[in-house]
């Protein structure tokens, strides 16, 4: 029973061994304004003299990552690009893992009285801007002051038709100041919500409540259109061998141990009892003298008899007996408390479950649901174990296996355990 | 675990069944008038139903968490070799499925419970003990060592006496009535 208790549930790694992959994507941001997509002939080389003079009070281009730029306008021009509303936009990046989406242009609504120039991030271009009494701007990305400085609400004129790019899943591109170090500590996707109004961590919720008050990153940038590039869809099935290895070992081990248990049961001289019939042929053969005398016991009166405190008996049968009674309390008990248990565990985990969907990712209660029956999507993922590197991918594996596994392992165990009946 | 409590239950229905009318015993290895079946404990209209739902409730679950890889992709969609996150996917659906069905398994073992059981054989239990004490047949029964191979029922083969005398109850071929409420018997 142990050896087929432990095979069983060893084999529930049948499971984990057929597996989905989902591909996700970094993407970039790029705020311009209307003419950075149509000056289709600007080269970005990173040498800001052959920006065409492109340049501001403010900087001029220094890191940027030209290669990028050219990438973004060339898929543009080759209409990789759909335009999307400021909702759509919100619900497809408020996610660790964009799928299906990658870089993203917003223009600047430069008729709107927020609009500003200011080059961000200012690690990225290198600004001549006396900010002495700003140096958090250039320690970190991240401005720690509680409002917009006046100097960057003064900058409403620019020649500059890229007016910021940065890497949302860069750590050091969305720190917090406030504590001193420079670790991320808001979502990637913080950039979609109001810096200067949002209270903590930015949510797809929060950034669509912002409505037409919509500004992005930090130096907050009025958008009048977004683009967001289409990839192809990638859906792979991929098997882990390990686990199937495992799956026929343990199975070939189980068949052995069937057979053997049959054949031994066979060539057994003395009757085997499973059966309660079994058991009363087998004393009515040979009747047992320690129960002699004791015809009218039931259950409840074995210990008494154990203790021989009872003898001759009234017979009194109750006037209504249920089936409930067949089984002991402790029983009735063990069982109702797991199963309650677990069916109570699985609501708690089901509410954990829709409120990050909800909250995070901005899903409405339809959506939740429209999101499908065991299908993979890419809000609805725990990465438990991360950033352990490739060289532990296979002790991820087998510690993502173990918990995806957890639940039918503890009904397995459960079930296999209450299967040590007491027939006989 | 509900399996271990139908269990109880099916054999106590059972054993009751041999008050109100002759029943061969239902055994392993049948000789004699003696039967046999292929199921177990849990006839099939039981095991079937159960089995069927154990299987749907573990596919629900399986469904509820699952293991899935994430690939990453640069801004270029370059593949990056580098960064490869196995991660768990869930679905409420299932999840909310898998309690529907767990509840309705629990909801059909509370109800089943509630169906009557004839109370004029003790409760059983699975235990032997209680089997064995049933199992001392009547010195006059005829051809008592053929008696486990023949139709049998469970009544008083000795009634109790007016002066004190208890009966006794067990197994016979023969017709026999039900003890006597009130009455003393060993």
């Amino acid at each position: 029973m142990a050896l087929q208790n432990g095979m069983s549930n060893i084999s529930f790694s049948w499971n984990s061994s057929v597996f989905s992959t989902i591909q996700t994507n970094e993407y970039t941001v790029v705020i311009g304004t209307r003419d950075f997509l149509d000056n289709g002939t600007t080269v970005c080389t990173g040498n800001s003299s052959a920006l065409n003079g492109e340049n501001n009070a403010y900087g001029s281009y220094g890191d940027v990552n030209c290669s990028v730029v050219d990438f973004i306008r060339n898929g543009f021009n080759a209409q990789n690009y759909t335009e999307m509303s400021l909702s759509g936009l919100i619900n497809t990046y408020a996610s660790d893992f964009v799928v299906g989406h990658r870089n993203v242009i917003l223009i600047m609504n430069t008729s709107s009285p927020d609009v500003n120039y200011f080059m961000w991030p200012p690690t990225t271009f290198e600004s001549e801007l006396d900010v002495s009494n700003e140096t958090n701007l250039y320690e970190y990305c991240w401005p720690s002051a509680s409002t917009l400085p006046a100097y960057l609400k003064n900058s409403n004129t620019s020649n500059s038709t890229l007016i910021s790019i940065f890497n949302p899943q860069l750590s050091d591109s969305f720190v917090s100041a406030s504590n001193g170090a420079n670790q991320a500590v808001y979502p990637t996707y913080q950039w979609l919500c109001n810096y200067y109004t949002i209270n903590g961590s930015c949510t797809a919720r929060a950034a669509n409540n912002f409505g037409n008050t919509w500004l992005v990153t930090p130096a907050l940038y009025p958008i009048e259109t977004a683009y967001s590039e289409n990839t192809p869809p990638l859906c792979k099935l991929e098997y882990a061998s390990l686990l199937v290895g495992i799956v026929l070992l343990c199975n070939a081990i189980k068949t052995i141990c069937m057979a053997l248990t049959a054949w031994k049961l066979w060539r057994l001289d003395n009757p085997i009892l499973v059966t309660a019939g079994d058991a009363a042929s087998s004393f009515l053969e040979r009747p047992d003298h320690t129960t002699q005398g004791y015809c009218l016991m039931d259950r409840s009166s074995v210990k008494a008899w154990k203790k021989r405190k009872i003898g001759v008996k009234m017979y009194r049968p109750p006037k209504n007996l249920r089936f409930f009674r067949a089984a002991s309390i402790l029983r009735w008990i063990s069982t109702l408390f797991f199963c309650l248990t677990f069916i109570g565990a699985a609501a708690a985990l089901l509410q954990i479950a829709l409120e990050g969907m909800e909250s995070s990712a901005g899903f409405t209660e339809k959506e939740v649901w429209d999101a499908g029956f065991g299908t993979l999507n890419p809000n609805a993922l725990l990465a438990l174990f991360y950033g352990t590197g490739v060289a532990n991918l296979n002790l991820e594996v087998l510690q993502n296996v173990l918990v995806a596994n957890s639940p039918q392992l503890i009904l397995s165990v459960r079930s296999y355990s209450c299967l040590h009946i007491k027939v006989l | 675990m509900y399996n271990a409590i139908y269990t109880a239950q099916i054999g106590a229905y059972e054993w009751s069944r041999y008050t109100f009318h002759e029943s061969p015993l239902r055994v392993t290895f049948p000789r004699g008038n003696q039967t046999s079946t292929y199921w177990l404990q849990l006839p099939f209209w039981y095991s079937v139903p159960l089995s069927v739902a154990l299987a749907v409730l573990h596919y629900l679950i399986s469904q509820s968490i699952f293991l899935a890889n994430i690939e990453y992709y640069d801004a270029e969609g370059n593949f990056d070799l580098n960064r490869y996150e196995p991660a768990l996917g869930y679905s409420p659906i299932s999840i909310l499925a898998s309690i529907l069905v767990g509840s309705c398994v629990v909801l059909g073992l509370v109800f089943n419970s509630f169906r009557r059981l004839n109370p004029a054989m003790p409760l059983m239990g699975n235990n032997s003990a209680v089997i064995s004490a049933a199992c001392h047949p009547d010195p006059k029964e005829p051809d008592r060592d053929l008696l486990p191979f023949k139709t049998i029922r469970w009544g008083a083969t000795t009634p109790a006496q007016p002066g004190g005398q208890p009966g006794h109850c067990t197994f016979t071929a023969k017709d026999v009535a039900l003890p006597v409420v009130g009455e003393f018997y060993e």
